[in-house]
């Protein structure tokens, strides 16, 4: 950047010399004066002579006309303190410039505004731009898993463009909502925006983990929040012109299904008695014996090699009174499962002015547009025999998706339903399109030095259109209603977040020790969505694939939803900084929900913190081992709404037909009393810095969650099931360690490594009413008052009797028994430490490396979580004990049970039982090389030489590279207590080039 | 300069406070989809609208209705490679939460009636509606009554005079209001029934009756009428064994004239394919008294889907086949056995079977499985008043009753004496109709399930009339939810 301004600056200054004429010269040399080298680039310029000045050589010196009655120059260079010298005739003037301290010292975005890192007392944590740099993926959302201590996001779906499941501290709700608050530049977005961001754009990240840093979002902070901040220009700064672009592909990260070949499934399905020749309408042994002859890999039918590309243009840059960013860009990546995709168009355009002393406005605008072709009807991980990833396998080795004319068969000869998947998803369509704008606008005046008056005007704004059309020519399409001739459904929704936040600050320092920051505010923030759908039949063509072109309405052809809510906030801080080593600081927000009934409607919040910066004081001056010291604690109130609206109000529906006539019906009963769900939470931090190298942040932390929602059930007879009521409660509690060693550090070599790691404690402490536990029976799953979420509830295998073959489980009381019963369950099953297991991983975290020899930068950066389960439902299909033996079956299916004494796990094949039981009960543990990455900028002197360039770098970089679990399924990424047909995460290789002019 | 100041903070203060206004009433919103419950039933119109909405509960209970009562018993059995619907409940070994069947549906579609009838009962609509009000209040009664009388037969021991004042009934309920209420007696209920039912039989000062209901309902037989409720009426007595007063009342329907049965093939077709609709070459719409309205664009539950999951022009993929015992009952020239069977058909892994096709994709709506319940029928009055006459010693008339179905249906009596020949008639005409399960208990007789090869499950099930599952458990989650109910004797929950 030296090198860059001062070409710049040089090429201002050669036009400006010419007025330089008739006075003295002055040389000399301008330093650093920390380290005392010489800074290349630095200004010098006559005070109050607009115009006169020159800029120092590559070795620092510098020679400068001055006019004659000159009296003073200024020399100034970025992150320096600027410095005046009076000239009093001297002909020689050196100088040395100091660190601008005030400039350097980092600043962290927090709520409505920013702080000095000392003066933050809650746990706020940064992911810096370079941290989200460069990463191929749609939605940079699955990419945060490790990046900071406490932050889970992982990604259960690998569907390019699909969002990850994010948690801040554990979860803090049973069922509204656990994703914390996103905000981009002041406007609350859902995380579906994310994939309509170029993470390019982003400057950075704060992640706001505890009450003190999110009890300014009141109503809304109890899962965390997340400040995301865009890219914006510099003043004075020299528009950059910046192109990014790469390339690469992708593939499926490996599972370790073994799945039987040809004539392994043969002669089992001969086993099994498939293939007899009672009559019974399937295929006897001569046909079977044809279809020897093929042996297909349906996994490489069904998953494909993945290309990806990226390219971007932003421009950036500022003069006295303007700054702007400006962006755009093309994403597009294929889908590891067949006709899966994803396309991006962003534009990014930020701008900033000041129309006086006072008063300035600036607004910051994200628009995305991006479209997805998704692999089957609603793109998730149904068990569907059309989602191509059961298809890839429980088809059957001995079918083939092509027939030797080079047609796919429409069926297969065994297939489930007999359809050939593979041939449904490429005559079949099902696509998403979506625009999302961010837009916020605002204006800042300042009423006096010390007071300032700002106001934001935000928008978050989507459409969305689903389009899913069956062809006349599939296997669906033909059985679709009214004649089996094709049929589509479409779907478009759009939704608005209107938010108006207005705040009046006031800062001051009395003296050299007391510093205050007081900010009032108040904010309004209005939801709405709405949608509607259609659905038709019979297609006369294969070509026209729009709604128009069905011939006849299929069932109720329509329908529309249409929801809305409003908040109303008040909010104030006060922070008090003594001697900038002791900082207070308290805040209170009171929230209105249009959610709630009129006796519930609003709700306070509150915070308290404090920080210390104890290396400031006296007795640690003398131990220079210690760069860094600093304690923060915190306490405080936040809560959680995100429920549906007018759930406080007897309602009634509409729209219902009978015979032809309108109809209306009690959609729920009265319940008044539903409030907010409230969390107190507790922080306790401790920063230690060390010989300029290491770098150590603990937490401890402890979040209690009461009042929360859980549908308590009611009698039938009121006419409804059940109530949403504030009546349980949890909490987490957990201890969170970032560390940073910079184990070498040289001129041309730096090496550092990074560490973050988190365990959190879920526990539950009340359910409703005197219930103790509540199992569901269906999900396998159990909420216990003293055991965490999402605890196992799933009858223990003990497996197979040597004897006669059947299976055994363990009964509640730990004996063995050969009937599976999975009401009269009263344990869950445990580890071996007696910890109860759950779907939530206790530890997570991420650890990296960097090396940087000269411009050649290497690193890596590994994730991991430990200490979950996962029930592998696949394998219920996969290792059925021939339940599904027409299906393809896993090659653990052969080694079943033949004869008295035989130990085996898989039962005696005649039984045709396959019940749910720990078979395929999982440890979801892992450690996933993330991010490997090797990236060049190409050194000065040769960019110097190629005119036009300032800047370029390259690099290679792998997503997903690597993964070690014990997790037999797709994908160890998970969350959820029951995993089927997940889309498999991406690997991802691409090369890139990063170029400015 | 001064002017131009004036602009900026002009600008700012609109920004700040022009776009969205900040006082209490910003809060107060009303949805958008629903209104509230004060608002729903202030006119005329809007009661009619929620009366329609109390009809369309019938079509979401059809379902259960006719399907669950025949399935669990001896006419039909599952086959190899069925989707394991009911595999629960069929081989009776089925608990608190497997049933499935109306307790939450009936009690939903109750409480729905009931605030359209305490509203009407506030008599704040005007009476120059009353036309309309009287029948959406006795729509409404009939439905309570009608719903309180599913539950009670279904979850209750069969009124016995004796001890009716004391066996556990269901909650009564008659608002929409948050309780956990304990059983009443089976008296209890049976009474809350008629005091419904007497509202409807509106007694005049001066003796004469003015029925809430018209006699045939004004939209044909998707909707209520008096010859419904005296359909209705001759069941419940008929379980009562109250035979004096079905005769009664069968009798009132039969001799209406208003419905009548049907003699050829082609009406029968038209009855079952066409919902008698037409469509086809006959007409069958004489026979039935309500059916639960579909419409193409309301759908509507699959009742066929039990006996053909297949799809459409493909071959059938039966869950459940028609047992041997029962096929046998029936001539070949029975009308019956070409418009209730499909037979000889090759299902995918359980060989050859006969399979019921008395609820095929009805072509006019077109929907896969669909078709319209009727759940009252002219030949179930015969068959209520056949058993009554016979019950009451009465052989001739209930032998006339007996010969109208055999030779509507061209037919011949299966079993040896009269009472048999009623009963077999009974099960051949209302098979899957939802009857069989309170005609077996009725009758005490437990029964033994036949099968083919090719059954997977329950099969030769044997169930003796003393089997505690005759009275269906209480659904575990009213168990959970309601401390004050009590689980009926036998289940664990």
């Amino acid at each position: 950047m030296k090198k860059t301004t001062l070409l710049f600056t040089l090429f201002l200054f050669a036009t400006m010399q010419i007025f330089a004429q008739g006075g003295v010269t002055i040389t000399g040399t301008v330093t650093e004066e920390s380290n005392g080298e010489p800074i290349p680039g630095a200004t010098i310029q006559v005070k109050d002579l607009v115009g006169v000045g020159t800029v120092t050589d590559f070795d620092g010196n510098y020679t400068l006309e001055v006019p004659a009655g000159s009296t003073t120059l200024v020399f100034s260079y970025v992150g320096l303190l600027t410095t005046e010298e009076v000239i009093g005739g001297r002909t020689v003037i050196n100088v040395a410039l100091a660190e601008n301290v005030e400039e350097k010292e980092e600043v962290v975005i927090v709520a409505y505004g920013k702080k000095k890192q000392e003066a933050v007392t809650g746990a706020v944590s940064t992911i810096g731009a370079k941290q989200i740099a460069d990463v191929p993926v749609a939605s940079f959302d699955n990419i945060l898993q490790g990046k900071t201590a406490g932050l889970m996001a992982i990604s259960n779906n690998g569907s390019p463009g699909s969002e990850a499941t994010i948690t801040i501290r554990g979860i803090g709700s049973f069922s509204s909502g656990t994703a914390p608050l996103f905000i981009i530049d002041g406007v609350p977005v859902g995380q579906s925006s994310f994939s309509s961001l170029n993470p390019n754009n982003i400057e950075s990240m704060s992640v706001l983990k505890d009450a003190s840093a999110t009890a300014m979002y009141g109503s809304r902070g109890a899962n965390g929040v997340i400040l995301i901040t865009t890219k914006r220009g510099g003043i004075k700064e020299k528009t950059a012109i910046n192109y990014r672009g790469s390339f690469g592909f992708g593939t499926n990260t490996t599972d370790q299904f073994t799945m039987m070949n040809t004539d392994q499934k043969i002669d089992y399905e001969l086993a099994l008695g498939l293939r007899d020749t009672l009559g019974l309408g399937l295929a006897g042994i001569d046909t079977v014996n044809r279809w020897k002859a093929v042996n297909t890999d349906w996994n490489e039918v069904f998953f494909q090699r993945a290309p990806m590309q990226s390219h971007e243009v932003s421009a950036a840059g500022g003069n006295e009174k303007t700054k702007f960013f400006v962006a755009t860009s093309f994403y597009s990546q294929d889908g590891t499962l067949q006709r899966s995709d994803f396309q991006r168009w962003n534009g990014q355009f930020n701008f900033d002015h000041m129309v006086s002393d006072k008063l300035s406005f600036g607004n910051t605008l994200t628009l995305g547009w991006q479209k997805r072709n998704l692999s089957e009807a609603g793109g998730g991980n149904s068990a569907s025999v059309q989602n191509p990833v059961f298809a890839a396998y429980l088809s059957n080795p001995y079918e083939q998706p092509y027939l030797p004319s080079g047609e796919k068969p429409e069926k297969y000869n065994t297939y489930p339903f007999g359809m050939n998947p593979y041939r449904e998803i490429t005559l079949n369509d099902y696509t998403y399109k979506a625009l999302k704008i961010v837009s916020s606008l605002f204006g800042e005046y300042s009423i006096t030095d010390k007071i300032t008056f700002r106001s934001t005007l935000g928008l978050n704004f989507s459409n969305n259109l689903s389009h899913y059309y069956t062809s006349p020519k599939s296997y669906s399409g033909k059985n679709a209603a009214r004649g089996g001739k094709g049929s589509i459904s479409e779907s478009f929704g759009t939704g608005t977040t209107l938010v108006n936040t207005n705040t009046l600050r006031y800062s001051n320092t009395f003296g050299k020790d007391h510093s205050i920051d007081v900010l009032l505010g108040h904010e309004t923030e209005k939801v709405s969505s709405g949608g509607f759908s259609a659905s038709g039949v019979i297609f006369s063509n294969d070509i026209n694939r729009q709604l128009s072109n069905a011939t006849e309405m299929d069932g109720d052809p329509s329908g529309s939803f249409a929801r809305y809510s409003g908040l109303l906030s008040y909010f104030g801080t006060v922070a008090y900084g003594l001697k900038e080593k002791y900082y207070i600081d308290g805040s209170i927000r009171r929230d209105g929900s249009s959610k709630f009934g009129s006796n519930f409607r609003y709700a306070n919040f509150w915070s308290v913190g404090a920080s210390w910066a104890a290396q400031k004081e006296d007795f640690f001056k003398g131990i220079s081992a210690i760069d860094n010291l600093m304690i923060r604690a915190s306490a405080g109130t936040s809560g959680n709404s995100n429920i549906g609206t007018f759930q406080y109000a007897a309602l009634y529906g509409s729209g219902v037909n009978y015979d032809g006539h309108a109809g209306s019906y009690p959609g729920g009963p009265e319940n008044p009393d539903i409030t907010w769900e409230q969390s107190f939470a507790l922080n306790l931090g401790i920063e230690l810095g060390l010989f300029k190298k290491v770098n150590t942040k603990i937490e401890l932390y402890h979040k209690g969650s009461d009042g929360l929602f859980l549908v308590q059930p009611l009698s039938l007879t009121t006419g409804f099931s059940g109530v949403n009521k504030n009546i349980a409660a949890m909490y987490n509690r957990g201890v969170e360690t970032t560390f940073d060693y910079t184990i070498i550090r040289t001129d041309d070599f730096v090496w550092n490594v990074n560490l973050n790691f988190a365990y959190n404690v879920n526990k539950i402490t009340a359910l409703y009413g005197d219930e103790d536990e509540i199992s569901d029976v269906g999900s396998h799953s159990i909420l216990k008052v003293g055991e965490p979420l999402l605890a196992f509830w799933i009858v223990d295998f003990a497996g197979v009797n040597p004897a006669n073959g059947t299976p055994l489980w363990y009964d509640a009381n730990g004996n063995i028994t050969n009937a599976y019963d999975d009401e009269a369950l009263s344990s869950i099953p445990e580890s071996k430490n007696g910890r109860t297991l759950s779907a939530i991983a206790p530890f997570n975290g991420g650890f990296g490396t960097n090396f940087t020899y000269k411009g050649l930068i290497l690193s890596s950066f590994f994730t991991f979580t430990q200490g979950n389960y996962i029930i592998n439902n696949l394998r219920y299909f996969t290792e059925s004990n021939g339940i599904f033996g027409s299906q393809n079956q896993d090659v653990a299916m052969l080694d079943y049970w033949r004869n008295p004494g035989d130990i085996t796990e898989v039962q005696e094949l005649t039984l045709q039982t396959n019940e749910f039981d720990t078979r395929m009960f999982e440890e979801g543990s892992f450690l996933r090389l993330r991010e490997l990455s090797l990236s060049y900028q190409v050194p000065a002197e040769v960019t110097d030489r190629m005119k036009g360039i300032t800047s370029m770098r390259i690099y290679t970089r792998g997503q997903n590279v690597w993964t070690y679990t014990k997790y037999k399924g797709f994908d160890p990424e998970f969350v959820g207590n029951i995993q089927l047909n997940q889309y498999p995460a991406i690997r991802v290789f691409t090369i890139g080039l990063d170029l400015t002019i | 300069m001064k002017f131009r100041k004036i602009l900026s903070i002009l600008l700012i203060i609109s920004v700040a406070f022009v776009p969205l206004s900040c006082n209490d009433s910003f809060l107060e919103l009303q949805p958008a989809t629903s209104i509230s419950k004060d608002m729903a039933l202030v006119t005329i119109d809007d009661v009619e609208t929620a009366m329609y909405g109390v009809y369309d509960g019938w079509r979401g209970m059809s379902g259960a209705l006719i399907i669950i009562p025949d399935i669990i018993c001896d006419d039909f059995f599952p086959v190899i490679g069925y989707t394991n619907a009911y595999g629960q409940i069929i081989a009776w070994d089925y608990g608190a939460d497997d049933m499935g069947y109306v307790f939450g549906g009936a009690y939903n579609n109750i409480v729905q009636a009931s605030n359209i009838i305490n509203k009407l009962d506030e008599g704040l609509i005007s009476d120059e509606y009353k036309d309309r009000k009287n029948v959406v209040l006795g729509t409404c009664l009939l439905s309570r009554a009608m719903s309180h009388f599913e539950l009670v037969r279904a979850y209750s021991k069969r009124y016995d005079k004796a001890t009716a004042a004391s066996d556990l009934g269901v909650p009564i309920v008659r608002e929409q209001t948050i309780t956990f209420p304990t059983r009443n007696t089976v008296q209890e209920v049976y009474d809350f029934i008629f005091e419904d039912i007497d509202r409807v039989i509106n007694k005049e000062e001066d003796g004469s009756e003015s029925n809430l209901l018209p006699s045939i309902a004004n939209n044909g037989n998707t909707e209520f009428s008096m010859n419904l409720l005296y359909a209705f009426l001759s069941r419940v007595y008929l379980e009562m064994g109250d035979y004096q007063n079905v005769i009664k009342y069968s009798s009132l329907v039969i001799d209406g004239g208003s419905y009548n049965l049907v003699d050829n093939k082609y009406d029968l077709e038209d009855l079952w394919e066409y919902d008698g609709e037409g469509g086809g070459k006959g007409d069958g719409s004489s026979e039935i008294i309500f059916k639960a309205a579909i419409t193409i664009t309301n759908g509507g539950p699959a009742i066929g889907a039990t006996w053909n999951t297949g799809q459409i022009g493909n071959d059938p993929r039966p869950d459940y086949v028609a047992s041997p015992a029962l096929l046998d009952m029936y001539d070949k020239k029975d009308y019956r056995y070409d418009a209730y069977f499909m037979d000889n058909v090759t299902t995918p892994r359980a060989g050859r079977q006969t399979i019921l096709n008395k609820y095929p994709t009805n072509p006019n709506l077109n929907i896969l499985n669909v078709n319209q319940a009727k759940l009252y029928r002219i030949a179930e009055q015969y068959l209520n008043r056949a058993e009554a006459y016979e019950a009451l010693g009465n052989t001739a008339s209930a032998q006339a009753d007996l010969d109208a179905i055999l030779s509507a249906r061209n037919a011949t009596a299966y079993g040896t004496g009269l009472k048999e020949q009623i009963r077999n008639e009974r099960r051949k005409e209302l098979v899957a109709e939802g009857f069989r399960f309170f005609d077996l208990r009725r009758w005490g007789t437990g029964f033994t399930r036949v099968t083919n090869e090719g059954c997977i499950k329950g099969c030769n099930l044997e169930v003796r009339a003393s089997d505690h599952r005759w009275l269906m458990p209480i659904p575990v989650s009213e168990m959970t939810s309601n401390e004050n109910m009590v689980q009926n004797p036998g289940y664990v929950k």
